[in-house]
């Protein structure tokens, strides 16, 4: 049973095959960075997007993730860049859980997903980003504050035993998208964060 | 097998390429090693606001031990007149760790 992790450059709007070099069960796509730029010169900002899409080719040990990574102002100007994408495979034996969540930071607060019916209790669970896309309300602004956090600061992993019937796994966190002005102009209600958590058993998580 | 996450963060007035070390408890041999975004904050100032050039957050994997990574980090905001927004960049680095 395992994962693995593989990390490679994407460019905006492109491809890039990652090789896992055996069968995998599931693949996940997350971002490991982002890079953006309107080139020589600067610009307002409407939009700032990154993200990392996911087609898996489980059989082959194959998958193919995507690449988002942009800027753009509302007079036509656009920028480009790359993301740094992080492919997890994950064998059919491995006992780590994984469920994706969409967060918006105008109208959610704390996340909480329960997995149920688990063999094991739960050992630690992280949060990882899969995209986001960051939009002023309005018109195209100036920046002051950008802010992308998946929440790992507050993260906890509460294990329920079920009489006779396997764990409960709570995780619980709080996550952050935020773009704003010096004006107090913030994101729109179409900013949003999209989100992978990964929840381990004790007996495969040790302490870091 | 096992699994194992630790992180890395940096904070300044915008940094390239800052190598940052990354250890794992007890040492043990790494099959597998990401970078993940895990946190990116970024700030002109409490008061001012500025065109965008460039916005940059990631890590790499310069380097694998056992038990260790050493990742050079990259977090910037900047417009084209030489503004440099504050940073405070957090990157994850789950690992798999070998058969005992």
């Amino acid at each position: 049973m395992s994962l693995q992790f593989i990390n490679a450059p994407v460019a905006n709007g492109k491809t890039a095959t990652l090789t896992f070099g055996q069968a995998m069960a599931n693949v996940y796509g997350v971002l490991g960075g982002f890079s953006v730029s309107y080139g020589s010169s600067d610009h307002f900002v409407k939009t700032f997007q990154s993200e990392v899409t996911v087609s898996p080719d489980r059989g082959a040990g194959t998958m193919t993730v995507g690449g988002t990574a942009k800027l753009a102002d509302d007079s036509g100007n656009t920028g480009g860049g790359s993301v740094w994408a992080l492919g997890i495979g994950q064998t059919a034996d491995d006992p780590t859980v994984f469920r994706t969540q969409t967060w918006r930071p105008n109208q959610d607060g704390q996340v909480s997903i329960t997995i149920e019916r688990q063999a094991a209790p739960v050992g630690r669970a992280w949060v990882f980003v899969r995209g986001f896309t960051l939009k002023f309300r309005g018109e195209d602004h100036h920046v002051k504050t950008i802010k992308i956090d998946a929440g790992n600061a507050t993260v906890s992993a509460v294990t329920t035993a079920r009489p006779s019937d396997g764990y409960d796994w709570t995780i619980t966190f709080t996550p952050g998208l935020a773009m704003a002005d010096a004006s107090g102009t913030k994101q729109d209600d179409a900013s949003v964060l999209e989100l992978l958590v990964m929840a381990a058993p004790a007996d495969t998580a040790p302490a870091a | 097998m096992s699994i194992v996450i630790s992180a890395a963060s940096i904070a300044n007035n915008g940094f390239s390429n800052v190598n940052a070390g990354v250890s794992y408890a007890g040492g043990a041999p790494l099959a597998s090693v990401g970078v993940a975004l895990s946190s990116f904050f970024a700030s002109f100032g409490s008061t001012t606001d500025h065109e965008v050039r460039t916005i940059s957050g990631y890590g790499e994997i310069a380097s694998v031990l056992p038990g260790a990574v050493t990742s050079p980090l990259t977090g910037a905001m900047q417009d084209g007149s030489g503004h440099h927004a504050s940073v405070a960049l957090a990157i994850a680095f789950p690992a798999q760790l070998v058969d005992a």
